[in-house]
């Protein structure tokens, strides 16, 4: 039996570190008016928030179809993989798991999908553990039970420096009361049952932050924690550091928001996923 | 002397005198109590002026010894003509009513005994309801009648004595009752003011008929109202006036007058002599309407909202909930642009109020009653409004939560902490905890001389608060502020990272650039946030966070 690992770019993981763990990235498609972008092959982060900063109109962001997810699993089955567990981006956000679902039909190998209800890293530490899974010899049975089981304990929180490209891009969910015209208001947001929504809010990107990281508190003991940023490397170290003084023996990943993410998120996003320790027996 | 055993002229004369007497020594505290159906507070004073009327016209009537029927057709006409107000043409129906039944059975030649005071009772009571496209209980209405009938269950033989004691106890026991029947009673805690003034008139008639000295008259409660029970229906004009001609039709004014648009709509009077009690935004269609008909006469036209705003000191108004959520927000505060961005956080009621405008705790309730499904959280904003706050909050328990908010920068870091629905003991306990974080500079002009920390204030100086204290008062607007955000940031150990300004109504020309450019040069670490908070008294309020 062998077994591949499939997500797609929002997963926002290093493209080393994917390599590493043989899990393939299927990428999502960012739109500058006509000119389709692939995420992570045609732009990378940098490249696309620099265009963001100078782009007269907002980009938007498009689900890879079906072809491109047959495409790449029937790849894999050549490479030789005999079953295939597909972990994506929430079905409620995007149609990225769909496209991945009609991918698969009609294939002659078993392939597993998972829907996250989530984005980013908190999606991404979860496609990492099943890979680690896969190597350590696990059947996909085993590897799907086990990123269920820790999409099950992650809560990802995230602060916006604005809320136009998450009201530009649709994904506003339950967050729309928010908006005001005569105070400037920071939500801290997560992911809720594949819904962006509220969690708190502060005046500054500072406070929400810290506030975040006071809810997360109600969260530990932590087996992983991630932090990620959108062109904000300062405001996400503060971030990690503090986490790194509340849980110091925890593994503290970090990273960027990639270019779909970075779509809906706008620039000065700051995020970070708290992945709590399994219950005691459990 | 012995009471009469029937009244004549000259003795209904005397037992009117005296109710007109009873009702002028107790006319203010009746205003005192008026929410209803507008609190305009002139209840006490339309009904006095109406009886007056009635009065005055039957004196006209001399000589005295002249029948029962006319003297009492006279006094109703003058009712009818000289009726002021709501109460008044009400009450202008009830002496209608008696007097028609008083003159159509009159108990022995020429005198009024037990059994036609009992049938005029009854046919008052008719009348007023009949005056009334849709009578409201727990009014005037309602004690008239219950008078009314407690004297038509008198025995057969009762005497004129029996059937006005009965009448005047019961119509006093039924004004007790109003506030059950009439919520906006009940939540100003008062009873009816029309009622009372009902219950006045009959008492006042017996205490003529017994010829006995009036006692004491009622003590004015002003004080004891709660002014925020009082719905306040009234916007635009009241109009009233007379319509004299031949030939007219109640019942086709009437319609003329709802059609355009009119409130609280009375038209009564006889076929050659109508009057005309109207609220309406724009009292030139109810006049045109009448003119139609006849010629007007004693055409009086108030501005409801003035009248509303004397009484109340204006300081009512609240905002319809756009969305009723599980746990609602009340917010005192003043300012629309201060309201605004309360609203904008997620306040389902505005209570205007502030420093110089403190609202009721029976303003709160109401506000409150409206605001959530669950459970709300009120949000005072000022230390002098925390303790009808609570006073609201301990009427209704389990419905309200006072986060003690002693100033408007708290009360927004409150705001923010606040959701929408969850837990009601956890989102309270998150809004109590972010009150902490944000301190109140307010800058305004001292309107006395005082001492602050051994410095004089003169009269119109500069002033600065700090979180609710004065510490200092300074040369101008400007100085004040910054030396307030001194005081703040010397006091605080994490040190701030935002400053919101809100600039008041009367903020100086300017202020909206000056002052977050002053504070940058200051603290340049510093963001600074202007909002356009439109608050009167105070210039400048700060935010620092």
């Amino acid at each position: 039996m062998t077994v591949r690992i499939v997500t797609d770019s929002t997963a926002d993981l290093p493209v080393e570190l994917a390599a590493k763990h043989r899990i393939e990235v299927v990428p999502l498609t960012v739109l500058f008016g006509d000119e389709a972008l692939l995420d992570g092959v045609d732009i990378d982060t940098d490249t696309f928030f620099e265009r963001l900063a100078r782009s007269p109109e907002l980009p938007t962001s498009s689900q890879p179809s079906p072809a491109a997810f047959r495409e790449r699993y029937e790849q894999l089955v050549r490479e030789g993989a005999t079953e295939i567990l597909s972990i994506h981006l929430a079905g409620s956000l995007s149609g990225t798991l769909a496209s991945a679902q009609q991918g698969a039909e009609g294939l002659d190998v078993r392939v597993e999908h998972v829907d996250s209800g989530l984005a980013s890293l908190a999606l991404g530490l979860g496609v990492l553990k099943a890979g680690r899974v896969i190597e350590a010899g696990g059947s996909l049975d085993e590897a799907k039970a086990q990123v269920e089981d820790q999409f099950s304990r992650t809560r990802a929180y995230f602060v916006l420096d604005t809320l136009d490209y998450l009201l530009h891009g649709g994904r506003i969910g339950r967050v729309s009361h928010v908006f005001g015209t005569m105070l400037k208001v920071k939500p801290v947001l997560t992911f809720e049952n594949g819904e962006v929504v509220q969690l708190a809010r502060a005046r500054t990107q500072a406070k929400a932050l810290e506030k975040g990281i006071e809810l997360a508190q109600e969260r530990f003991p932590l087996e992983v924690a991630g932090t990620m940023h959108a062109v904000a490397p300062e405001r996400m170290q503060a971030v990690a550091d503090r986490l790194h003084e509340l849980a110091p023996d925890v593994p503290i990943v970090t990273g960027t928001l990639g270019p779909t993410i970075g779509v809906h998120a706008g620039p000065g996003a700051v995020g970070f996923t708290v992945i709590s320790s399994p219950a005691p027996g459990g | 002397m012995e009471p009469p055993l029937t009244l004549n002229t000259a003795s209904l004369r005397h037992v009117f005198r005296t109710a007109e007497h009873w009702l002028e020594l107790n006319r203010e505290p009746v205003n005192a109590i008026n929410v209803y159906p507008v609190p305009d507070g002139d209840t006490g004073t339309n009904m006095l002026l109406t009886l007056r009327a009635a009065c005055e016209a039957g004196d006209a009537r001399e000589p005295a010894d002249e029948n029962v029927g006319a003297y009492m057709q006279a006094i109703a006409r003058g009712a009818l003509l000289g009726a002021r107000g709501n109460s008044g043409v009400i009450l202008s129906q009830i002496i209608r009513g008696l007097a028609d039944s008083l003159a159509e059975s009159i108990d022995g030649p020429e005198e009024v005994g037990g059994a036609a005071m009992r049938g005029g009772l009854a046919a008052a009571a008719e009348a007023a309801y009949g005056a009334v496209a849709e009578p409201v209980e727990g009014t005037m209405l309602t004690v008239i009648r219950e008078a009314a009938a407690a004297a038509g269950a008198t025995p057969q033989d009762a005497t004129l004595g029996d059937v006005l004691e009965v009448a005047d106890t019961e119509a006093e026991a039924s004004v007790e009752r109003t506030p059950t029947l009439l919520p906006k009673l009940a939540e100003a805690g008062v009873v009816d003011a029309g009622g009372l003034g009902v219950s006045l008139l009959l008492a006042g008639m017996r205490y003529g008929y017994l010829g006995q000295q009036l006692p004491e008259p009622m003590a004015t409660e002003a004080s004891t109202v709660e002014l925020s029970g009082v719905a306040h229906g009234g916007h635009g004009y009241c109009t009233e006036f007379v319509v004299v001609g031949s030939g007219l039709d109640r019942e086709q004014l009437h319609v003329a007058l709802d059609q355009a648009g009119g409130e609280s709509v009375l038209v009564v009077g006889y076929d050659d002599a109508l009057h005309i009690h109207v609220h309406m935004v724009d009292p030139g269609p109810a006049i045109s309407a009448g003119a139609a008909v006849g010629a007007l006469e004693s055409v009086k036209v108030e501005n409801m909202q003035a009248q509303h705003d004397s009484w109340t000191g204006g300081h009512e108004r609240s905002c319809p909930p756009v969305e009723l959520h599980a746990l609602g927000l009340v917010v005192v505060t003043q300012g629309d642009g201060i309201a605004t961005a309360f609203r904008e956080l997620g306040a389902s009621q505005i209570v205007d109020g502030g420093p110089t405008a403190n609202p009721s705790a029976g303003e709160l309730l109401e506000a409150a009653r409206g605001a959530g499904r669950e459970h709300v959280f009120l949000l005072p904003n000022d230390s002098n409004v925390i303790l009808a706050a609570e006073q609201a909050a301990a009427q209704e328990p389990e419905l309200i939560t006072v986060i003690a908010t002693r100033s408007v920068a708290g009360g927004f870091g409150a705001a923010l902490a606040y959701a929408p629905e969850g837990d009601a003991e956890a989102v309270g306990a998150a809004m109590r905890d972010a009150i902490e974080g944000v301190h109140c500079v307010e800058v305004t002009r001292s309107v006395r001389e005082t001492v602050v920390e051994g410095v004089d204030v003169g009269l119109g100086d500069a002033i600065v608060l700090v979180d609710g204290t004065l510490v200092a008062r300074a040369d101008s607007l400007d100085k004040a502020l910054m030396t307030g955000l001194d005081a703040v940031l010397n006091g605080v150990a994490d040190g701030a990272d935002l400053v919101t300004v809100y600039l008041g109504s009367d903020a100086p020309a300017g202020a909206g650039e000056r002052v977050p450019a002053l504070i940058e040069a200051a603290h340049g670490h510093i963001e600074v946030e202007v909002v356009h908070g439109g608050q009167s008294h105070y210039p400048y309020i700060l935010g620092v966070e």
